[in-house]
């Protein structure tokens, strides 16, 4: 192996530049962290300049337009660090200042950008992008967002139905209800909670295609629809619920519908609710039909619910109890009256046990 | 001149900063704080005429600091109104139930706020 023998000026050299390099690097670095740190400082006074006209418009006292006319007018880089206050803010405030907020997100193109990221590669995006036009409320985006629901991306399908809600545009019902079947690929159905969350967001112009959808043939359709129904209060589909009671076979569904009748039925619904209620169902349907008697109320309601405080199982005693609690002083009257049964007394007791705790009442024993 | 003294407690920045800027527009005092801790101590030093709560704080809850007030001689006069995301009828009812004066759901109107704050401490309208 042969040896290389440098002249002592090249080591020299070498040195010397290696130690040029070093102080260069530290004095770009240096010199950016001044610089940022100075831009830092800058943005974030002119920030909190931005943020009380911010403020102002959010809060409805920008009567002469001026805060949001300046708002409109920033550049693109204070807007972006304006951005999160904005829609933060977007979420929790209804009315006109929302609908001025939503117009300075229009002037600085947040609508364009939203379409287009409806179809970005990244899921996060597409989920971002259906959120922000569902909060800008803007229904002449609803057919862009409505294909997501489909989406391979879990979060942006649940996103668009969400979004889908607040844009209360019926036309979204349908692929809605048809977005709980799982996709032949194998992707799973929305969560039902999801979309009756979003069904009753579409409001009353949904009712009747909601309605119609209990005649499908997919139990989790029809239990969806029936617990949309009754959240969005839709009386005008009350005859529909009362035929689902009548001649539903699923459990599932049956528990749903009993919900739903205890929110928009009336007095009259007691006698289908007693059937609900009886033995030969499973709990879930009985639970539910006790709810919505003590929901409803009247005497007929509180003379099942204190048969069934003595009922075999002691959950649905309990539950009994619960809801004649919820009638007030004469359900507390029926509870203090229980003599001779065991298992009625006990649920008696717990009954008065979880009001007295549920609304800081001196305990009062049955 | 100040007026009536309001407590705000919410650990949303931008809801106490709002709630905040709208009632010192109108004219009010205010004392603003992030959580439910915090929200009972200043209630204790400066006994406010209302107090805006948000249900859901770290520490104390909205409605926990609502119960001290109310067994609280010292804050009989102070009114509460509670401003939060919980829209169920349970909630209503446990907010009302818990010595609540109003109750507001958001999304929030903040001049419908204003308004309420002006009934509730008997001084009519400010806007």
């Amino acid at each position: 192996m042969t040896e290389v023998h440098l002249p002592p000026w090249v080591l020299q050299l070498v040195l010397w530049l290696m130690l040029a390099i070093g102080v260069a690097l530290l004095l770009v670095i240096g010199v950016a962290r001044v610089t940022r740190r100075r831009r830092t400082g800058q943005q974030s006074r002119e920030l909190a300049a931005l943020r009380d006209d911010v403020l102002e418009v959010a809060s409805g006292d920008d009567a002469d337009g001026a805060a949001r006319r300046r708002l409109d007018r920033l550049p693109s880089h204070l807007f972006r660090a304006v951005m999160p206050t904005l829609i933060g803010l977007l979420s929790k405030v209804r009315g006109a200042p929302a609908r001025a907020m939503v117009s300075i997100l229009v002037a600085h193109g947040a609508v364009t950008l939203a379409q287009v990221d409806l179809t970005a590669r990244s899921g996060s995006r597409r989920a971002q992008a259906a959120w922000m036009l569902g909060l800008m409320r803007h229904t002449r985006s609803v057919p862009r967002v409505l294909p997501l629901l489909q989406d391979r991306d879990r979060g942006a399908a649940v996103t668009a139905a969400r979004a889908l809600g607040m844009l209360r545009d019926p036309r979204a019902t349908g692929p809605l209800l048809d977005a709980l079947q799982p996709e032949a690929q194998g992707r799973g159905g929305l969560p039902s909670w999801v979309v009756v969350e979003a069904l009753v967001g579409l409001g009353p112009g949904a009712a009747e295609e909601i309605g119609a959808a209990l005649r499908r043939d997919d139990a989790t359709t029809r239990a969806a629809a029936v617990l949309a129904l009754g959240l969005g209060q839709h009386v005008s589909q009350l005859g529909a619920v009362r035929d689902l009671v009548e001649h539903e076979q699923s459990p599932i569904v049956l528990a749903a519908a009993a919900e739903t009748v205890g929110q928009l039925g009336s007095r009259g619904d007691v006698d289908a609710l007693v059937r609900l209620s009886g033995a030969e169902h499973p709990r879930a349907v009985r639970a539910a039909a006790l709810r919505s008697l003590g929901e409803i109320g009247g005497v007929p309601a509180r003379e099942v619910l204190a048969e069934l405080l003595a009922d075999e199982d002691p959950r649905i005693g309990d539950l009994a109890a619960e809801q004649l609690c919820r009638l007030g002083g004469p359900g507390r009257e029926v509870l203090h009256g229980v003599r001779g049964n065991d298992a009625a007394m006990a649920s008696a007791r717990y009954g008065l046990l979880i009001d007295a705790l549920r609304h800081d009442r001196p305990l009062e024993t049955a | 001149m100040t007026g009536p003294t309001v407590l705000v407690a919410d650990d949303d920045e931008d809801i106490r900063d709002l709630v905040a800027f709208k009632l010192e527009t109108a004219g009010y005092a205010v004392e603003a704080v992030t959580d439910g801790d915090q929200a009972w101590a200043r209630a204790q030093e400066v006994r406010p005429d209302l107090a805006i709560l948000d249900v859901m704080m770290p520490g104390l809850s909205g409605l926990d600091v609502l119960r001290k007030i109310r067994a609280d001689e010292g804050l009989a006069d102070t009114r509460v109104i509670l401003l939060t995301a919980r829209a169920r009828e349970v909630d209503v009812d446990a907010g009302f139930s818990t010595g609540a004066d109003d109750y507001i759901v958001k999304p929030f109107s903040p001049r419908e706020l204003i308004h309420r704050v002006a009934v509730l401490l008997g001084g009519g309208s400010r806007q």
